[in-house]
């Protein structure tokens, strides 16, 4: 970072349209990256405001710094080093109440930092009057009403960041009940200087959240002053026995009937006539039949987008791509001709094949997601999912799934616990991804027809299903209860949906893209050198034993690892044939196609798998996947060949 | 009374939390506390979460069943 540059990072809860501010404001290029040594993402752009350049972070969204969360634990690390000129801490003023917990929390840090009090019109709209001077005079703080989806207010907030001096700053901290303030005192008199040495933050914020049972910082207290500590942990003891409240929520609740009373000061709430239009269709969308009806086509949707368009789109482009190709690579002869071929195909699978699914089930998925019909989707299906050991927020990544792998499992991020977020990583595989689907439709729809295309899908599902029950049994903690947010349905914003789309595309082109490019490499090289013989060979046991089909068929599958579409073009080569159904029976047929629908990850899956949850997830991942292959395309072959 | 049994519709006060900490304090997060006064929006289908709504800070949230059914409430 350069030094004359002003950091500025947005901090808020989750739905505060902290990204939204944050898309709005950036370009088309933004840096992502994880904060060292974890799986927590930052989002990173420079802005211009007035000639000052800004480097602005997008860090993830928290409720608050109490509870246990690492998201929470590194936000909080980063806004006290010394790397945050100033904070811009989004609040969705529709949520003020509970918003502002987050807000004196803040404050209670002393970071340098304005308020964006976003969503201003839809506080209106649910009749909500803010004082906004008010609250500036109780707090402190400097805040601006803004709309970020219509870009209002964004640039008075940005500015007065650009020109916050500590000088000026003053902020109110909350004043807790006197039973609360003579105890944080009492503390206050006995911090050891060693404790101020170790942690550079000020005191009474430690005092707090070590009252609040904030591990780490006992760490540095019993590392300071093991005597400090146990007095902490007496006064904590006694301030909670004295309220009648668990030991870690009593300061919580203080702080949350500080915000009620500050929220009451502020603010007007005036009732409704009638029932907004939105809050009569989410009354429909709950109900478990206009839900049923909601998911069922909006899964309709989706899945119709991703085969119609995505044909559609693949069909345009493979003439003028398969013209190209022959421009490009026809000069070239030997090796040269089969490396620039394997470069070509590659391109051409990332554009031609995987970007046109992709793309309408991203943008479907970004709609679902905006308007807050996610999140039904999710409070209508987890109940069923929570049988299969998996959460109603696995909704998302699995479907994604459908379209590619890779976003797949990057999107598992937004589950919150580890085991949860694991198990999503290795059922994803088992999602037939746009490249298995032009496998499916050009064996099984072509010489077996609809039904059977229809079959091959919902047995897919069904052994998912079966596999998430075996797997979630086997890590014996149940899944964590579902508590989320349910924000209010919301018309989606077509610049921000385009934004999302584009962001989550760019993520697929600069680090999936490149893969699928280098193994249709080396798979044009394995082409060229002949190694098929051997590897034909060496796969007979489960190829013409296990599967029953021609020792061919071995190499194929192999290469298939490096490109799953490609096994059926790898096929035609294999057999001498461009009609399959001539040397496979319908037998084989469906026991290579099932075959290849559940067999290992694509190289791309698994290198994303490898970055997200280690090298050892990602073996048990590719042995899962293999076993439940061979084991129920043998049994197809037992049965049909 | 358990939050799970409570109808839908009903406005009713938060007495205790019997989930465990980690819970609580997810809990917390969202804005619910003891004493916290909430309307039962929806039962979802299959064993569900339940909906709620914080009345005095208008947010919803679903709690899934299993926690839903750790949280004692009362009528008003």
């Amino acid at each position: 970072m350069n030094s004359d540059e002003i950091v500025i990072a947005l901090v808020g809860q989750p739905n505060s349209g902290k990204s939204t501010l944050f898309n709005v404001v950036s370009g088309f290029f933004v840096d992502t990256g994880n904060f060292p040594g974890t799986t927590i993402k930052y989002t990173k752009t420079t802005v211009n405001v007035d000639g000052t350049v800004i480097s602005l972070i997008d860090l993830p969204g928290i409720y608050s710094i109490t509870s246990f969360d690492p998201a929470e634990k590194i936000t909080r690390d980063f806004l006290l080093s010394e790397k945050v000129d100033v904070a811009i801490n989004v609040v969705d003023t529709s949520l003020l109440a509970r918003s502002l917990e987050l807000t004196l929390q803040l404050l209670e840090m002393r970071i340098p930092m304005v308020v964006a009090l976003n969503m201003y019109d839809e506080a209106e709209k649910k009749g909500t009057e803010i004082d906004i001077e008010k609250l500036k005079n109780l707090t402190g703080l400097e805040m601006f009403p803004v709309v970020a989806v219509k870009s209002l207010g964004i640039k008075e907030v940005f500015r007065a960041a650009v020109k916050f001096t500590q000088k000026n700053y003053k902020p109110i901290l909350p004043v807790y009940d006197r039973d609360v303030e003579e105890c944080i005192a009492k503390i206050e008199e006995k911090y050891p200087p060693r404790l101020k040495e170790l942690l550079k933050v000020n005191s009474r914020f430690v005092i707090i959240r070590i009252l609040e049972m904030d591990e780490e910082y006992e760490k540095f207290a019993l590392m300071a002053d093991p005597e400090f500590l146990n007095f902490v942990k007496t006064m904590r003891n006694e301030l909670a026995e004295f309220h009648n409240w668990p030991e870690e929520s009593v300061f919580s609740s203080h702080r949350h009937a500080i915000v009620l009373d500050l929220f009451e000061k502020v603010a007007t709430v005036k009732s409704r006539e009638k029932k907004p239009v939105r809050e009569i269709i989410d009354d429909f969308i709950i109900n478990p039949i206009g839900g049923i009806v909601v998911i069922l086509i909006s899964l309709l949707l989706l899945f119709s987008a991703s085969f119609f368009l995505g044909n559609l789109f693949s069909s345009l482009i493979e003439a003028p791509l398969y013209i190209v190709k022959t421009a490009v690579t026809s000069p070239a002869s030997g090796i040269i001709r089969s490396i620039l071929e394997g470069l070509f195909d590659g391109f051409a699978g990332g554009f031609g094949i995987v970007i046109p699914y992709l793309v309408p089930l991203l943008l479907l998925f970004a709609l679902y997601e905006d308007s807050g019909l996610l999140t039904r989707i999710s409070f209508m299906v987890d109940g069923i999912l929570h049988r299969f050991g998996l959460h109603g927020k696995s909704v998302l990544p699995l479907l994604l799934g459908y379209g590619c792998n890779v976003p797949a499992i990057m999107a598992t991020r937004t589950l919150e616990s580890e085991r949860d977020r694991l198990l999503t990583i290795l059922l994803a595989p088992f999602i037939v991804c746009s490249a298995r689907t032009v496998v499916i439709l050009a064996l099984v729809g072509k010489y077996l027809g609809v039904i059977a295309v229809l079959f091959v899908y919902l047995l897919n599902i069904a052994v998912t299903l079966v596999i998430s029950r075996i797997l979630s049994r086997y890590r014996s903690e149940t899944t964590t209860g579902i508590i989320m947010d349910v924000p209010p349905l919301r018309l989606p914003y077509p610049e921000i949906v385009f934004k999302k789309v584009w962001m989550k595309l760019y993520d697929f082109l600069l680090f999936a893209w490149p893969i699928i490019i280098i193994s249709s490499l080396a798979l044009s090289i394995l082409n060229y050198v002949g190694i098929d013989s051997i590897i034909n060979q060496a796969l007979s046991p489960i190829t013409t034993f296990l599967l029953k089909l021609p020792e061919e068929a071995g190499i194929t599958l192999f290469l298939g690892i490096f490109r799953k579409e490609l096994t059926l073009i790898m096929l035609n080569s294999a057999l001498h044939t461009r009609d399959v159904s001539s040397i496979l029976s319908n037998g084989q047929l469906w026991v290579l196609t099932i075959f290849i629908v559940f067999y290992i990850p694509c190289l791309a899956t698994i290198t994303t798998t490898i970055k997200e949850a280690g090298i050892k997830i990602a073996g048990v991942s590719v042995l899962l996947n293999l076993m439940v292959a061979i084991v129920i395309s043998a049994l197809f072959a037992m049965i049909l060949v | 009374m358990s939050l799970e049994d409570a109808k839908e519709g009903k406005i009713l006060r938060i007495l205790k939390f019997n989930a465990g900490q980690n819970a609580v304090s997810r809990m917390n997060a969202h804005g619910i506390y003891e004493g916290s006064e909430i309307k039962i929006i929806k039962n979802a289908p299959f064993r569900g979460p339940v909906m709620i709504e914080n009345v005095k800070t208008g947010g919803r949230i679903m709690i899934g069943r299993g926690i839903a059914r750790k949280i004692e409430v009362d009528l008003e």
